[in-house]
C-alpha cells in the first residue's frame, strides 16, 4: 500500500499526499451503517401500520421512500460540507443562527400543529423543523463565540451572551413545546462548554439552574409531570403514563439475545407509538434483540470516538469545540432516546439520530457530520487555501488552524499566563520544535 | 489546547459510560428479564383459539345424510367495547331471534365477554357481521344438522354443547366420529385485529359411520308406528325390521318420534331407543321359543296333540287361555296358532326347567345381543336354583321373564334363517371400512326352523290370533304377544304390552318385523294393535325389495 501510495504522490504531487486519517473512515463508516440500518427499520417499523391502517391500499414504502430520498439528499449535503463546509460555515454562522431564531418564532405563529405540538412549518415534501437547524446553529455560534475571545470560558459573565442566546433560543423551543430537542441543547452546549474549559464551578452552577429550570417545567405542565412520575414508578400506570415505556420494555424484553427476526415483531402494530420515529430503537430490540442493541450502541460509541478524536487532533479551537460540539449533539440525541426507551429516563421524545424516520433530523445530523469529516481531513482543506498565497504547502502540518496569528498569540498568552511551567508552553515550544524541524526540512 | 484536550477526552469517557450502561441495561432487560417480558408481550399480542375438527357424519345405508356436521359461528360481544348498547340490542335481536331485553343483558354484562349466540348459522353470521357493531366478535364452530329431521331420532342420539355425543350412535360410534380440535394460534395488533395466524395442532376430522338402515322402510315403519300412536295412544312403542338373511336392521323406529336438534322437551324416556333399551316381558311372542326348545328335546313334533283343561294348576299359579273355553284337544301348532297359555305351559313342563333354560339362553335371552349400539340392555332370566314352582310354566308363556326387542328379533331371526343365531347389525361402514357380516352359531336345525316357520302361518291364518292381516301375494308367518305388565309385585290388568313378529315370505323369509306397544289405551292385543302395523309395513317392504310374489 504504501508503495501505492509513493507512486500516487509521486505522479500528483499537487494533490492529497496524506491518506485520510482512520477518524475520517470510522465517521462515515459508522454514518452510512446507522443511515442503511434505519432505511431498513423504519421501512419494517412503519410498513405494517400503513397496510393494517388502510388495508392495504396505502404505499407500504412511503416511509422508506421519503428516508432513501431524504437520506440522498442529506448525503449530498454531508459531502458538500465535508469538501467546504468549514470554509464557509464560520461566515455564515450569524445568519444561520438569525434565521433559525426567525424561524422559531415563524413556527410558533403559523406552524403546523401535530398531536398537540407546534414543530413544523410548511407542509408535504417542503416540511421542516426548525428546532433541528437552531441546534446546529447554536453549536456553530458556541464554538465561534468561545474561539474567538478565549477569556470568556473563565467567567460566568463572559459565557453570558452564549448563555442567553441559548437560553432564548430553548425557551422558544420549550414553547412549542419539545422538551426533547431543549435538552438535546442543553446537553450538547454542556458539552461544548465543559471541553471549552469551563471551570467546574461555573458549569455547576449553569447545571444547577438548568436542573431547576427543567423540573419547574415538568411541575407546570401536567402530562410531563405524569411522564416523570411513571417513569420513577412505572408499573403504578402501565396502561396510561406508562403505558409507551411498557411496550417499549415489552419490545425489548420479547426480542432478547438474538430477536425475532428483520420484520418479524409485533409491538410496532400499534402497540408502541411512533415506532417508526422515536420509538425505532425499541423496533430493533424486538426484531434484531440485544445484538443489535448492542450494535447500535457500538455504532455511536464508534461515532463518538470518531468525532471526539477528531477534535482532539483538530489544530485550531475553533475546530474542537465545533466537532466537540457536533459529535455531542449527536451522541447527546442517541443516548437521550436510548435512555428513554430503555427506561431510564423519562419519555421526552427525541428520535434516534440516522435511524428514525424524521426528514430534518436527518439532514442536520447529516451536514453536522459533514463538517466533522471536513476537520477530520481539515489540514489538506485548509493547507490548500493556504497554500495558494505562501506557496508553502508542506507548511500545513504546522499551520492547520484558519488563523495562524490568532492561535499563536493565544498560544504565547497562555504561555505566559502559566508562566513558562505550565502544559501549554511546552506545547508551543514542541509545535515550534517541530514547525522548526519541518521549516528545516523544507 | 490541551485543557481542551483533556476535557474532550473526559466527555468521550462521560459518553462511553452512558453507552455501557445502556448496554448494561439492554442485557437486564432482554437477557435476564427477557423470558418473562416476552411472556407479557405474547399475554398482550396473541390468543390461542381452539378449532374445532369436523365431527363425521352418520348416514343411512344409501348415503343420505342422518346427522351432519355444518359450519357455524359462535357470536360474542365485548360488552366494554359496545358503545350504544340498546341500539345495538334493537338491530341485533331480530337478527338472532331473541327477546331485545336478552340480548341487551349480554351486551351489557359484567366482564369482558359474554355470549349472544352459540352454534349460529352462517346466514344469521353474516347478517350480525354486516352490522359492523364495534364489540360484536364471532368464533368459527360446527354445530349437528338433522338433514331428515325425526327420521330415526332416538336411534342417532344427541350430541351435547361440545359436540360430543351423549346417546344413541352419537354416543356409541364417539371414538368413530369424533373430530380432534385443533389450535391455532393468532398475534393480534393493538387494535385486536389479526395480523398472523399459526396452527399450533392441526384439527382432525371424525369419521362418517354408514348404517344400514333403509331409509324408505325406516320411513314406512315409523308411518306404521305414527298409525298405532294416533290409534292407541300407548306410552310408547318401538319397531324394528331386519333382513333374516344378513341381520342387517333395515329400519328402527320409535314412538313418539323426537327431532335431535331440538331435544329441550324431550324426555329421557321418549329420547330412549326402546329397541335395545327396553326391557318387557314378550308374552306370547315367546311361546315360538318354547316350542322350539319341546322339537329340538324331541317331546314334541308339530303334530302331536294335547287335552288342554280349561285352567292349569302349577303351584301357586291359575293358568288359563285369554278367551275362556272349554276342555280342548290341541296340536302344538294350534296352541301357536291360538297363542293357548295352557297349551304352552304345558309344553314348557313337558321340556323340564333344566332344558328349558339352556334353550332360552341359547336363542340369547339374558344377555346383550351383541348388536353396535351403546347402553343395550340385557333383560332378566331368573336362575334355575331361583326358579318357584310357578316359575317354568309361566316362562313357557312369555311371564315372568324380561327381553329386550332387539333379543326377540335375534330369536326369531334365527327362526326365520334357519336356525342361525347372529347379533343384529346396525352399523354398516366405519370411514371407508365396511363392518364385517357377525358370525353366526347354530341354535337349531334348519328342519326344526321350518317347521316353527309353517306353525306361525296359522297366526295369520283363519282362527289365529293375527287373522285379519294380510299382504295380497305374500304368505306372512308371525306371532302375537299381549302381556301383562308386572306391577307391584303381581300383574297389572289394565296396563299391557302389544306386540307382534313376524316374517314373510312365510318359507324363505326375506323380511322380519318386530311392533312392540308399551300400554296401548282401547285395544290391548298385539293382533290388533300391534300385527296391522306389521302388515303396513310389509305391504310396502316386500315389493320395494323386490320379492316375488308367490
Amino acid at each position: 500500500m504504501s508503495a501505492k501510495v509513493a507512486k500516487r504522490r509521486r505522479k500528483s504531487p499537487k494533490k492529497r499526499s496524506r491518506p485520510l486519517p482512520p477518524e475520517y473512515n470510522m465517521l462515515l463508516t459508522a454514518t452510512l451503517c446507522l443511515l442503511a440500518l434505519g432505511a431498513v427499520m423504519v421501512f419494517s417499523a412503519s410498513s405494517t401500520t400503513r397496510i393494517l391502517q388502510d388495508g392495504g391500499l396505502s404505499d407500504s414504502a412511503f416511509y422508506l421512500k421519503r428516508t432513501l430520498l431524504f437520506g440522498a439528499v442529506g448525503l449530498v449535503i454531508m459531502v458538500l460540507a465535508s469538501k467546504h463546509g468549514l470554509r464557509v460555515v464560520r461566515q455564515l454562522t450569524p445568519i444561520l443562527l438569525a434565521g433559525s431564531i426567525f424561524l422559531l418564532l415563524a413556527v410558533l405563529a403559523v406552524g403546523t400543529e401535530v398531536n398537540g405540538a407546534t414543530r413544523w412549518l410548511g407542509g408535504g415534501f417542503l416540511q421542516i423543523q426548525p428546532s433541528e437547524l437552531a441546534k446546529v446553529a447554536l453549536i456553530l455560534y458556541g464554538a465561534d463565540l468561545l474561539a474567538q475571545k478565549p477569556k470568556r470560558v473563565r467567567s460566568l459573565e463572559g459565557l453570558m451572551p452564549f448563555l442567553l442566546v441559548v437560553g432564548a433560543s430553548s425557551l422558544l423551543i420549550m414553547l412549542q413545546p419539545d422538551m426533547g430537542t431543549t435538552m438535546v441543547i442543553a446537553f450538547s452546549v454542556g458539552a461544548t462548554l465543559v471541553a471549552a474549559g469551563v471551570r467546574p464551578a461555573d458549569l455547576g452552577k449553569i447545571g444547577l439552574v438548568i436542573g431547576v429550570l427543567a423540573l419547574l417545567m415538568a411541575v407546570v405542565e401536567p402530562y410531563r409531570m405524569a411522564r416523570l412520575t411513571s417513569f420513577l414508578n412505572p408499573s403504578a400506570d402501565a396502561a396510561g403514563a406508562g403505558f409507551q415505556a411498557a411496550q417499549a420494555k415489552i419490545a425489548l424484553g420479547s426480542g432478547g439475545i438474538f430477536g425475532e427476526g428483520l420484520g418479524n415483531g409485533v409491538q410496532k402494530a400499534f402497540y408502541l407509538p411512533e415506532a417508526h420515529t422515536d420509538m425505532i430503537t425499541a423496533v430493533i430490540g424486538e426484531e434484531l434483540g440485544l445484538v443489535g442493541i448492542a450494535g447500535v450502541v457500538g455504532l455511536f460509541a464508534m461515532f463518538g470516538y470518531a468525532g471526539l478524536k477528531t477534535a482532539q487532533k483538530a489544530k485550531d479551537v475553533y475546530s474542537k469545540l465545533l466537532v466537540t460540539g457536533l459529535t455531542s449533539l449527536v451522541l447527546v440525541q442517541a443516548i437521550i432516546n436510548l435512555f428513554a426507551v430503555m427506561g431510564m429516563a423519562p419519555l421526552t421524545g427525541v428520535p434516534l439520530p440516522f435511524v428514525s424516520y424524521g426528514n430534518s433530523s436527518l439532514m442536520a445530523s447529516l451536514f453536522a457530520v459533514g463538517l466533522i469529516l471536513n476537520v477530520a481531513r481539515g489540514g489538506a482543506a485548509a493547507s490548500a487555501r493556504r497554500a495558494t498565497p505562501t506557496g508553502a504547502g508542506k507548511l500545513r502540518a504546522i499551520d492547520g488552524g484558519r488563523s495562524p496569528a490568532r492561535e499563536r498569540s493565544r498560544a504565547n498568552g497562555a504561555r505566559k499566563a502559566k508562566s513558562g511551567g505550565g502544559g501549554g508552553g511546552n506545547r508551543g515550544a514542541r509545535r515550534a520544535r517541530h514547525g522548526g524541524r519541518r521549516r528545516a526540512s523544507g | 489546547m490541551r485543557l481542551v484536550e483533556r476535557r474532550i477526552g473526559l466527555l468521550f469517557g462521560g459518553f462511553l459510560l452512558c453507552f455501557l450502561l445502556i448496554v448494561g441495561r439492554a442485557f437486564w432487560l432482554q437477557g435476564v428479564q427477557g423470558a418473562s417480558l416476552a411472556s407479557q408481550a405474547s399475554y398482550q399480542q396473541t390468543e390461542v383459539v381452539t378449532v374445532p375438527g369436523l365431527r363425521g357424519d352418520l348416514l343411512d345405508r344409501s348415503g343420505n345424510k342422518l346427522a351432519a356436521s355444518e359450519d357455524a359461528a359462535t357470536i360474542f360481544a365485548t360488552p366494554y367495547q359496545v358503545k350504544n348498547p340498546p341500539a345495538a340490542a334493537a338491530r341485533l335481536a331480530p337478527i338472532l331471534d331473541q327477546p331485545k331485553a336478552d340480548v341487551l343483558e349480554a351486551l351489557t354484562a359484567e366482564g369482558g365477554f359474554s355470549y349472544l349466540a352459540k352454534k349460529a348459522d352462517l346466514g344469521t353470521a353474516a347478517k350480525v357481521k354486516a352490522l359492523d357493531i364495534e364489540g360484536i366478535g364471532q368464533l368459527p364452530d360446527s354445530r349437528r344438522a338433522y338433514p331428515q329431521g325425526e327420521m330415526a331420532g332416538q336411534v342417532i342420539g344427541a350430541v351435547g354443547s361440545e359436540n360430543e355425543g351423549l346417546t344413541g350412535l352419537e354416543a356409541g360410534e364417539e371414538d368413530v366420529l369424533g373430530g380432534e380440535d385443533g389450535e391455532r394460534r393468532i398475534v393480534n395488533d393493538a387494535l385486536g385485529e389479526p395480523i398472523r395466524l399459526e396452527t399450533v395442532d392441526e384439527a382432525e376430522d371424525g369419521e362418517d359411520v354408514q348404517l344400514t338402515l333403509d331409509p324408505l322402510i325406516q320411513r314406512e315403519t315409523e308411518r306404521a308406528l305414527a298409525g298405532v300412536g294416533e290409534a292407541y295412544s300407548p306410552k310408547g312403542a318401538t319397531a324394528i325390521v331386519v333382513d333374516p338373511r344378513t341381520s342387517q336392521v333395515l329400519a328402527m323406529a320409535n314412538w313418539p318420534p323426537v327431532n335431535p336438534a331440538d331435544l329441550t322437551e324431550v324426555s329421557n324416556e321418549d329420547l330412549l331407543n326402546k329397541a335395545t333399551g327396553m326391557t318387557y316381558e314378550p308374552g306370547s311372542t315367546f311361546k315360538a321359543f318354547t316350542v322350539a326348545a319341546a322339537l329340538e328335546e324331541k317331546k314334541v313334533t308339530p303334530a302331536t296333540e294335547f287335552v288342554l283343561p280349561p285352567v292349569l294348576q302349577v303351584a301357586d299359579r291359575t293358568i288359563e287361555d285369554s278367551h275362556p273355553r272349554g276342555t280342548e284337544t290341541m296340536s302344538v301348532a294350534t296352541i301357536l296358532a291360538h297363542s293357548s297359555n295352557v297349551g304352552a305351559a304345558t309344553i314348557g313342563l313337558e321340556v323340564g326347567a333344566e332344558k328349558f333354560d339352556k334353550w332360552i339362553r341359547r336363542f340369547g335371552f339374558g344377555r346383550p345381543t351383541g348388536i353396535q349400539y351403546p347402553a343395550e340392555e340385557q333383560g332378566l332370566l331368573l336362575d334355575l336354583d331361583e326358579y318357584s314352582g310357578s316359575t317354568l310354566g309361566n316362562e313357557a308363556m312369555g311371564q315372568g321373564l324380561s327381553v329386550t326387542p332387539i333379543q326377540m328379533v335375534a330369536g326369531y331371526t334365527a327362526i326365520a334363517n334357519g336356525g342361525m343365531l347372529r347379533p343384529p347389525q346396525l352399523v354398516k361402514q366405519i370411514g371407508d371400512e365396511p363392518v364385517h357380516e357377525p358370525k353366526g352359531k347354530r341354535v337349531i336345525s334348519p328342519q326344526n326352523a321350518a317347521d316353527i316357520r309353517e306353525m306361525l302361518e296359522g297366526v295369520l291364518a283363519p282362527g289365529g290370533t293375527a287373522s285379519e292381516v294380510s299382504v295380497p301375494g305374500y304368505t306372512l308367518a308371525g306371532k302375537t304377544g299381549t302381556a301383562e305388565k308386572a306391577e307391584d309385585g303381581g300383574y297389572s290388568e289394565t296396563n299391557f304390552v302389544a306386540s307382534f313378529i313376524g316374517f314373510a315370505p312365510a318359507a324363505n323369509p326375506r323380511l322380519l318385523a318386530a311392533v312392540i306397544v308399551d300400554e296401548p289405551q282401547g285395544e290391548i292385543y298385539g293382533g290388533s294393535v300391534a300385527a296391522p302395523a306389521f302388515g303396513q309395513i310389509a305391504e310396502f317392504a316386500l315389493p320395494y325389495l323386490g320379492v316375488p310374489q308367490e
